[in-house]
């Protein structure tokens, strides 16, 4: 009886030992591969941001204008005649086109209905019923640095 | 038109009372520039303490008119002495009582001063002065002048006793008021009778995408009734003007169809322009179903599926189809992806893409051209594809994450029950 115990104890124990090194493995890659994971760049852009660089400055000449990508939604930069930056929402408040700068007009305009807006989002003219949504702007060195108000 | 009958009751009697004016505009030396100096003057005094509400609320309104804050008294419109303490002598003729002025001498009275640049100059600077001569060549204008008198004048749209500034919320003629002003005579049908005009306009327009826009939007840059007609000119807009009329609001739907084949055929045949698919006063918002053949297409007042146009109609009908559709499947997966905690902000931006493109190939339709309508539709339907390829992508992602968490979980609980074994033993 012991001679055949004796023989059976060591197998099992065995057995035991394997699946429990097994299952222990795979408790350490469940948690080592989100880590793995974490650490690698994701295909996907990552979360919304409240700020983002939108250009450079020595891009953007006076009585220009550039559109920049914030979060899941395009924004645009522009620069006035007179060289202050400012930076509003670029989707028209009409049928969400993404506005341009005209800079022939001296206007932000939607190419979809023929919206006007002025050098401070407002609309000016066309069927836009609302202003653009302004952003703040922050210059350093030569990046502008975009950022949403509130 | 008929609340000038409603206005001479209170305007006769308080004239029969105030007696206090001189000629204002009669007679030089009381014009509208004395008044100023003495504005309501006895006139107010005597008529606020008057029980009669005819004489007493025309002085209560008064108070609060526009033409008070620059010193206008009642003496402007109605002549009389203000400064006078002797109701007869106050309304006497030597002052130039005038009592209430007819309907007919009504547009040449508020004319003395709004069509009198150098008066209008000192109190309002930025006010039009050209009312007068765009009311003479209204219809209501020429009526007035032949001697219509139930005809709207000023005081039908703008009240009298009361009057606030056109820009004021309260006004009569403010942007979201301006319908039910014009319906008070226009919707009328006993009153409109004798002019053959029909009364039905300001039930239909208050069903249009316009109306809603002014009214549950609140955007003032939506059109009301003197947008299109003209406040001081009102007149109908004839057929060759009305997409004129559209086009201020609407200029690239404009000129694409004044470049399209339908501009000139409908010039030919003498047809309206917008009106013929959209409608007049009840223009709903327009839909892809307005384009094709199939039952309620506007297409289908002119086309048939056998001649060149209808079988282009259909086409651009089926592109139209095939990018909306992709379009709302796109929205959809990539909503219930973002439902599930995914990021799916490249997702985003080619819907973003896959909108415009549609609302780029719907203003195309007004130029009637395939070809161009199917440049924007293919570019949106191969943005939409993005985002779906994307949302499936997201989908594979939480099949896997799914999977490996439920793997994990598996070994998880077989590590426990086997330690325990293992302790046991």
């Amino acid at each position: 009886m012991n001679h055949e115990s004796g023989g059976v104890r060591p197998t099992r124990r065995r057995i035991i030992d394997w699946l429990l090194g097994t299952a222990v493995g795979g408790v350490i890659a469940s948690i080592v591969y989100p880590v793995l994971r974490y650490v690698l760049p994701p295909k996907v852009a990552e979360a919304q941001t409240n700020s983002v660089m939108a250009g450079k400055l020595s891009q953007l000449p006076p009585n220009s204008g550039h559109i920049f990508r914030f979060g899941s939604k395009p924004g645009i930069v522009i620069r006035t005649p007179t060289g202050d930056v400012r930076a509003f929402s670029a989707v028209c408040t009409h049928l969400q086109c993404t506005v341009q700068y005209r800079s022939d007009l001296e206007q932000i305009w939607c190419a979809c209905h023929n919206g006007h807006y002025n050098l401070n989002g407002i609309n000016v003219s066309g069927p836009p019923p609302r202003p653009l949504t302004k952003y703040k702007v922050a210059i350093k060195g030569d990046d502008i640095w975009v950022s949403r108000e509130g | 038109m008929t609340q000038q009958g409603r206005f001479h009751l209170p305007i006769a009697l308080l004239t029969a009372c105030v007696a206090v004016a001189a000629p204002a505009l009669a007679s030089p030396q009381k014009g509208p520039a004395q008044a100023a100096t003495t504005p309501g003057g006895t006139c107010l005094t005597c008529h606020l303490q008057l029980d009669e509400p005819a004489l007493k609320n025309p002085a209560v309104g008064f108070q609060h008119d526009v033409h008070d804050r620059p010193g206008l008294g009642c003496v402007a419109c109605h002549g009389g002495d203000p400064t006078a303490d002797d109701p007869e002598d106050a309304m006497s003729a030597k002052h130039g009582f005038k009592g209430a002025p007819n309907p007919g001498e009504i547009p040449r009275l508020c004319g003395s001063c709004h069509a009198n640049e150098v008066l209008i100059r000192k109190f309002a600077p930025n006010l039009p002065t050209d009312q007068l001569s765009q009311y003479l060549t209204s219809v209501h204008g020429k009526l007035n002048s032949k001697g219509d008198t139930k005809v709207a004048t000023c005081i039908s749209c703008h009240g009298v006793h009361g009057i606030y500034a056109a820009n004021d919320p309260r006004s009569s003629v403010y942007p979201t008021r301006v319908v039910d002003t014009c319906a008070k005579c226009h919707a009328d049908a006993k009153l409109m009778a004798p002019y053959g005009i029909p009364t039905d306009q300001v039930a239909e327009y208050k069903k249009s995408v316009h109306f809603k826009a002014l009214t549950d939007q609140n955007d003032l840059s939506a059109p009301t009734c003197n947008d299109c007609h003209g406040s001081h000119g009102a007149t109908p807009p004839g057929v060759s003007s009305i997409s004129n009329v559209c086009g201020t609001c609407h200029p690239q739907n404009m000129d694409l169809f004044q470049k399209s084949p339908h501009g000139k055929a409908f010039a030919d045949l003498g047809m309206g322009a917008c009106e013929a698919c959209h409608g007049h006063h009840d223009i709903a918002k327009p839909t892809d179903d307005l384009v094709g053949l199939q039952k309620g297409a506007a297409c289908l007042q002119c086309h048939d599926s056998g001649d060149p146009g209808g079988e282009a109609a259909i086409a651009i009908r089926t592109a139209l189809e095939l990018a909306t559709d992709t379009d709302s499947r796109a929205t959809q997966e990539v909503a219930e992806a973002q439902r599930k905690g995914m990021l799916m902000e490249d997702a985003d931006i080619e819907l973003q893409t896959a909108h415009e493109e549609i609302v780029k190939a719907r203003l195309q339709v007004h130029l009637a051209a395939l070809a161009t309508v199917n440049e924007h539709t293919s570019k949106s339907v191969t943005a939409a594809k993005k985002a779906l390829e994307l949302a499936a992508a997201a989908r594979h992602e939480i099949h896997v994450r799914r999977t490996g968490l439920s793997i994990a979980f598996v070994f998880i609980v077989f590590a426990i029950i086997l330690l325990v074994i293992k302790i046991r033993g």
